[in-house]
């Protein structure tokens, strides 16, 4: 076979999920009680004792920045409350096995099982790798397992590839709809009754279905996503050999001898911060707790009945608010009903059903219409085994777009459906999928945290009363407490590109903010990826701005020092401490700008 | 493949599937019935479910489909529905547009 960059990585193995610790949990609940405790002591303070009544705009901008913050970790606490996974189940023969009872046909056959590996411009060499993958996944029972290549680039080498590998090739004669329209066309050449879906560089382990089929046992479970697990991700160069490399073997001793103190350190390893490891194993996975664990693409098992069911429902759905935006300045009910009945069926005249779009965007809207399914309870499942493996965005663009599409998509939820008001989710549902769409919001309180420090050297304010021992208790013990309870809900879990990239995030999201609010599409110019070892910081200027103002104030305030004007040293030193912090996050993706990435791993 | 029955009265194309189940199975060439009916310019349907105690949500947005081509010209309309059809039309709130009558001689009077 080909041999492509990641053939060296074809050895490493994946994280083993974070094994349930009933203690660690108590514990976890514990602090995060007096955490939640101890922000109503400590906003209370803030609002009622701490505000600068010289500065109050200042002082309650950043007062409120904290709080809204404070909310949000808040919904974060809630989400890490406790693990529920669901107990892996044998896995099934029969489709008597997985169905109600009500809903069997009268003849009981095999499962069949269609797998479906979408592509478009992907070399088929590399696809080549995703089907013979697919083609070792093990099944203890005879069932049916069909393999299908989506093929929307019509190419003969696809055909050939997949003619080859003994898979079936689907293509279709247009392109309507893209990656959705992709796999829905193949769903109507098929007829399986769980459809896997795996992206074109997605490659499952051999007991994929063994592992993951049990769960469709319970006749509401509609989809069981598992981890997307990137084994490409770029592992950084040991600190010993990074400093012998820069200042000799001087430098490389005092290297191991942090190390040895330390621990292994990996500088640059996972610069574009790409490992969605917390993702998947904290947030998602403890969202099992409320039912509520969203479906993300790829990796993902899928109850026919259910896709076809939340296609139906969505198409009700758009229809009957077609119809109702259509004939609400009716005055008269019997006509309001005659223009309700028209547009409807003109509505049905126009738009087809379209079964899960299966866009980043898309994935979890759906999601949310099927848990908030009032004619049937269907539960979805995380299994946080990892069980494929693929391939991660090889640049900061690449990257930044995958997210850009991630935020537009997540935000995108709430001009659609507010999870707050949709009826039909448990309180739990309701509270997660709001959690989702507002940490984006994270972008309007960062800011104001990055420009916190500045404002203080450049104008010498203050945004709270004073630095006092009042002000150390509140403030130190809030913070302890807030970092204790979240090392101990993401325990195991390395979570500093996670914290890193929130920070730095902040454009981004506000585009994303701004682009939903204009009821514009997500779209994310992308450049050709032909200059690779350019440096590409015209991607990140206003994280470059919010650095130069850092830097600049902290020199401004030194030099005013120097010259003998007034000065606060209390003040600035709290100052520079948050100065340090924030940019020591917005460099890692000011480095991830100037990363070179090499040519081959630009697929 | 699927078998079913066609007749046509009073200008009514009416289909009678000879299966019990429309599920995902069947769906597909059932989609396929219909639309080559309607193609041939039969834009007043009605299917007779009186075969069928089981529709799935392929089944009906194989149903849908058929609707969406007959247009605001034509119509679908069901009869003889089983249980199990009417609830699931209900459930997913489909009944408002497509309308069921309990025989086939009722549908073809209120058409």
């Amino acid at each position: 076979m080909k041999l492509f960059y990641f053939s060296e990585y074809e050895h490493r193995k994946p994280y083993r999920p974070v094994p349930f610790s009933a203690g660690r949990q108590f514990l976890y609940q514990y602090l995060a009680t007096i955490n939640l405790a101890m922000g109503v002591w400590y906003f209370h303070w803030r609002w009622f004792h701490s505000l600068n009544t010289e500065a109050l705009w200042f002082s309650i901008s950043l007062a409120l920045a904290e709080t809204l913050a404070f909310f949000s970790t808040a919904l974060f606490i809630v989400n890490l409350w406790a693990h529920k996974d669901e107990p892996i189940k044998p896995a099934p023969a029969m489709i008597s096995e997985i169905m109600n009872n009500n809903e069997r046909p009268p003849e009981d056959r095999l499962i069949k099982v269609d797998i479906f590996l979408p592509t478009y411009t992907e070399d088929p060499e590399l696809v080549r790798y995703s089907i013979c993958d697919t083609k070792a996944v093990r099944y203890p029972h005879p069932v049916d397992i069909k393999v299908h290549v989506l093929d929307d680039g019509k190419r003969e080498e696809m055909r050939a590839v997949a003619k080859e590998e003994g898979v079936n090739y689907i293509a279709r004669t247009d392109n309507r709809g893209f990656k959705a329209g992709n796999l829905r066309n193949a769903m109507e050449e098929t007829d399986g009754d769980i459809i896997v879906i795996l992206d074109a560089d997605t490659r499952p382990f051999p007991q994929f279905l063994e592992r993951t089929l049990g769960y469709f046992r319970d006749p509401d479970v509609a989809w069981v996503q598992t981890p997307q697990w990137f084994y490409d991700i770029p592992e950084g160069e040991r600190l010993e050999s990074l400093l012998e490399r820069k200042f000799g073997s001087r430098g490389g001793k005092a290297g191991a001898f942090i190390e040895r103190i330390i621990g292994p350190v990996n500088v640059g390893k996972d610069i574009f911060g790409s490992d969605p490891r917390m993702f998947y194993d904290c947030i998602l996975r403890r969202r099992m707790n409320y039912n509520a664990s969203f479906c993300c693409g790829a990796g993902s098992l899928h109850r026919r009945e259910a896709v076809q069911r939340a296609a139906l429902l969505r198409y009700v759905d758009e229809m009957e608010k077609h119809a109702h935006d259509v004939s609400k300045d009716a005055e008269d009910p019997e006509i309001a009903e005659a223009i309700r009945l028209g547009a409807a069926r003109g509505f049905m005249s126009d738009t087809e059903v379209t079964p899960y779009k299966y866009h980043v965007s898309e994935d979890i809207y759906t999601s949310m219409l099927l848990h908030a399914d009032r004619s049937r309870k269907w539960k979805s499942i995380h299994h946080a085994e990892v069980l494929s493996k693929m391939l991660s965005p090889q640049d900061l663009e690449a990257y930044l777009t995958q997210n850009f599409k991630y935020a537009g998509g997540t935000l995108d939820l709430l001009r659609r459906d507010n999870p707050l008001t949709l009826p039909g989710l448990n309180p739990g549902q309701r509270m997660m999928y709001f959690a989702s769409t507002f940490s984006y919001f994270a972008a309007f309180w960062m800011i104001i945290f990055l420009i916190t420090p500045p404002i203080f050297y450049f104008t010498g304010l203050v945004p709270v009363k004073g630095f006092d021992l009042d002000f150390f208790i509140h403030i130190l013990t809030f913070q302890i407490i807030s970092q204790i309870t979240f090392m101990l809900g993401t325990w195991g879990v390395n979570t500093l590109r996670n914290v890193q990239y929130y920070v730095a995030f902040f454009p981004l999201n506000i585009k994303a903010i701004w682009t939903v609010l204009k009821g514009k599409t997500i779209k994310f110019k992308v450049t050709p990826k032909d200059s690779s070892d350019q440096a590409r910081l015209d991607l990140v200027v206003p994280q470059l701005c919010m650095i130069v103002l850092n830097v600049a104030g902290i020199i401004w305030y030194l030099g005013r020092m120097a010259l003998g004007y007034e000065y606060d040293l209390m003040g600035f030193i709290i100052a520079t401490f948050w100065s340090c912090l924030n940019i020591s996050s917005l460099m890692v993706i000011v480095r991830a700008a100037t990363w070179k990435t090499d040519e081959s791993r630009l697929l | 493949m699927l078998k079913v029955d066609i007749g046509t009265e009073n200008d009514i194309c009416v289909i009678k599937p000879a299966t019990h189940r429309l599920d995902a199975s069947t769906a597909v060439d059932f989609k396929n019935i219909l639309l080559k009916l309607i193609e041939e310019g039969n834009l007043r349907l009605l299917l007779n479910l009186e075969n069928v105690d089981f529709i799935d949500s392929s089944g009906l947005g194989a149903i849908i489909s058929a609707l969406r081509q007959v247009g605001v010209k034509g119509d679908i309309k069901l009869c003889e529905v089983s249980e199990q059809v009417e609830e699931l039309l209900r459930l997913t709130r489909l009944n408002k547009v497509l309308v069921s009558f309990p025989c086939e001689r009722d549908a073809l009077e209120g058409y």
